[in-house]
């Protein structure tokens, strides 16, 4: 019964997603767009800034030619930071396009409906990304120092295992936090989202560890593995033909888990959110009898 | 077969109700909110039911919905959670019948 649980979390949510893919990948693109446009219009302020400022010069951007690396660090890792809320703010709009297929009544979604959700939640959204996302944020602290032997075994060590106890700890955010985005976007508060969502895992923990589990498997150890494979075999790769074609291969993983990865997590949150036994602030239309069958349900079956 | 479902679902709704605004003739008259229209008359449908009676997608179907509901000739006649997870909402005509009171000037 409860295998059945994730194997219909996922086989719902592909159902959704193979009949609403317009308005989610529309979506992503903006999100992308948006990014970049955004990270130009900072990268000439900044450009600017070091140009006019006496002590430092457009070269002090370039890690290797800076004269204070740790300044450079900062710029980029702000910018860095900065990109990641913009894209992490837009690209949670799909869960309001998960709502508007899940819970609103209507079972479809238009990509106009994405700037609707980013109006009224976009803080609310931009406030999760710390929570929900942040472990892949926390930079290395080795990497703000200067020329850091790249060969050194315990650095590298000490890269691979934090990379895979960062991985580690985002499943298990994934897992308590994940839902507090379709339920902030179901009853618009966040202190009501956070208790909802610790509602959720309380009483169906087994679920979202198999449901995350399985997504994890699908979407993300293939980037973790592809990248791990990239940065061990690099010494002796680089100028060969294997180089490019693991970077062709580490670039097609991140689009695979951007374009379908990300829509699937809203829409598999949603279903969990609508299905999860647990007390609601706000609830939803009574379930139906399973032995009505409407033309409803059978086309959804067809699907 | 389906003539008992329709008749059986005709008793939930008025067997007639009178107009008298002018701006809901054009909106009757229109030959898609028409086609919606007729066959909520004969049954409660969702945005998806009708996207697949009708060559219509579903945006446009969407809109075509809010114009009769803000005119009252239709209504949502319930909304359930399907055992997908998935809310659903119904909508159906107000009335099987609609008559025109309309005078000038």
């Amino acid at each position: 019964m409860r295998n059945s649980e994730t194997k219909n979390d996922f086989k719902i949510s592909w159902q959704m997603f193979k009949t609403n893919y317009k308005a989610f990948i529309a979506t992503e693109i903006f999100a992308i767009l948006a990014f970049l446009v955004i990270n130009g219009m900072i990268l000439g302020i900044i450009v600017s800034i070091f140009a006019i400022s006496p002590n430092l010069t457009p070269s002090d951007l370039i890690p290797s030619a800076s004269s204070d690396f740790k300044l450079t660090f900062r710029v980029w890792g702000f910018f860095a930071f900065l990109s990641y809320l913009i894209m992490s703010g837009f690209l949670f709009c799909q869960f309001g396009l998960a709502y508007d297929i899940f819970s609103s009544g209507d079972m479809f979604t238009e990509f106009k409906k994405a700037f609707i959700y980013f109006k009224t939640n976009w803080w609310k959204y931009i406030l999760l990304t710390f929570v929900t996302g942040f472990g892949f944020f926390i930079p290395d602290r080795r990497m703000s120092e200067h020329n850091p032997n790249p060969i050194e075994a315990n650095y590298e060590i000490f890269l691979i295992v934090s990379t895979i106890l960062r991985f580690v700890a985002l499943f298990f955010i994934v897992i308590v936090f994940n839902s507090t985005l379709p339920s902030v976007t179901a009853q618009r508060s966040l202190k009501n989202g956070f208790i909802e969502s610790f509602r959720i895992v309380k009483k169906n923990f087994k679920r979202l560890f198999r449901t995350w589990g399985v997504y994890f498997l699908l979407f993300s150890v293939p980037v973790l593995v592809v990248t791990l494979t990239l940065f061990l075999l690099l010494p002796t790769i680089q100028g060969t033909v294997v180089l490019p074609i693991l970077i062709a291969i580490l670039v097609i993983v991140y689009i695979y888990r951007l374009f379908i990865g990300f829509p699937m997590m809203a829409l598999i949150s949603t279903r969990i959110y609508n299905t999860a036994d647990f007390e609601r602030f706000k609830p939803l239309p009574k379930a139906k009898s399973k032995s009505v069958e409407t033309e409803t349900d059978d086309s959804l079956k067809e699907k | 077969m389906p003539r008992d479902k329709d008749e059986k679902n005709f008793s939930s709704i008025k067997e007639e109700i009178t107009i008298t605004d002018p701006a809901a003739v054009p909106i009757i008259f229109h030959q898609k909110k028409e086609e919606i229209l007729k066959l909520l008359i004969k049954n409660d449908m969702t945005i998806i039911d009708l996207k697949h009676r009708t060559s219509m997608n579903p945006g446009t179907i969407k809109r075509h919905i809010l114009d009769l509901l803000e005119y009252n000739l239709i209504f949502i006649s319930k909304e359930q959670l399907s055992e997908f997870g998935v809310v659903m909402k119904f909508y159906r005509a107000v009335a099987k019948r609609v008559k025109f009171k309309l005078e000038w000037p």
